[in-house]
């Protein structure tokens, strides 16, 4: 599964995402969904875009147990558990970023 | 004949001093990488400044106003250093000297010094960065929002300009104390003077 990201770096110079990753979890529920990270380092050059593609891994049992207890419900309210991220050689790591959006279910 | 009295550690000293002056526009005496290239301080007495992002740089008015200290500093101890260095024995060559021998060295001291009282301070902070070599470097959770840590590859150096800052500083002592000899030197050195042979001539007359 990918989670394509559009990133633009105001930046000089290029700046390069070694690691990314993260647990992701029900916004409402905190119950753990899977997790992404990313598939390669890429490097983004100075005033480019790039997409970040970001694969990631679902627990098929736990959305189908989310879709059976929420009938009707087109997607789930994500947050970001144990968010690390390498970007340009900083370590960054957030225990937890909430609501960064809504994972689609297949209707 | 007499050749000219020249302090040679003096002139050296006053050439490379010069020479320091010029190269650390460009290249500063230590460096701090903080990234890869994400975020870098280059610190001399004569152009410190800040990159961020490989980038933008900038410089903050009281350091400048420091560097331009140095910057005169550095200066009129390379020059006033020549021009004892090719005038060793004059009266007032030793009041040149007294002047301009120091100045590399203080201000050698005074950088090194200002180093290390500043990564006292971060480490106080709960930083450790140190003056040569790479670490990590975490930022103190008093400084960081709930949950959130960061940590970065830090790596310092001391760079060609400042080991040159530091031959000028020794060729200036050396210079100090090759003075010692050159002042023994008579200010006048005594002229040979050859003993007049006087030759009378006496003419015959037939």
């Amino acid at each position: 599964m990918l989670f394509p990201s559009t990133l633009l770096t105001p930046l000089t110079n290029g700046i390069s995402i070694d690691n990314l990753s993260a647990e992701i979890t029900s916004a409402d529920y905190s119950v753990s969904l899977g997790n992404i990270s990313l598939s390669q380092p890429i490097n983004i050059a100075s005033g480019e875009t790039s997409i970040i593609n970001v694969s990631g891994v679902l627990n098929q049992n736990t959305i189908s147990q989310f879709e059976a207890q929420n009938p009707g419900v087109n997607g789930i309210n994500i947050s970001l558990e144990n968010l690390n991220a390498d970007v340009a050689g900083v370590t960054v790591h957030m225990d937890q970023v909430n609501d960064v959006g809504q994972l689609q279910l297949p209707g | 004949m007499m050749g000219r009295s020249i302090n040679w550690f003096g002139l050296s000293a006053g050439i490379i001093t010069l020479i320091v002056l010029v190269i650390s526009f460009y290249v500063p005496w230590w460096q701090l990488t903080i990234g890869q290239n994400l975020i870098k301080v280059n610190a001399s007495p004569v152009n410190t400044n800040f990159g961020l992002f490989g980038g933008a740089q900038f410089t903050v008015p009281l350091i400048w106003a420091l560097n331009l200290i140095s910057i005169l500093t550095f200066t009129a101890s390379g020059m006033i250093m020549l021009i004892y260095s090719l005038n060793p024995t004059k009266s007032y060559s030793k009041h040149l000297l007294g002047f301009s021998y120091k100045k590399p060295l203080y201000v050698l001291i005074s950088f090194v010094a200002g180093l290390v009282v500043i990564i006292m301070i971060a480490g106080f902070l709960g930083m450790s960065i140190l003056l040569m070599g790479s670490t990590t470097l975490s930022l103190p959770t008093q400084f960081m929002p709930s949950g959130i840590s960061i940590n970065a590859l830090v790596s310092g150096s001391f760079q060609l300009s400042f080991y040159l800052a530091i031959v000028a500083a020794a060729l200036c002592i050396a210079a100090r104390l090759y003075h010692k000899n050159l002042a023994k030197i008579p200010k006048t050195a005594p002229e040979t003077t050859a003993s007049p042979t006087e030759t009378t001539a006496t003419s015959v007359s037939a």
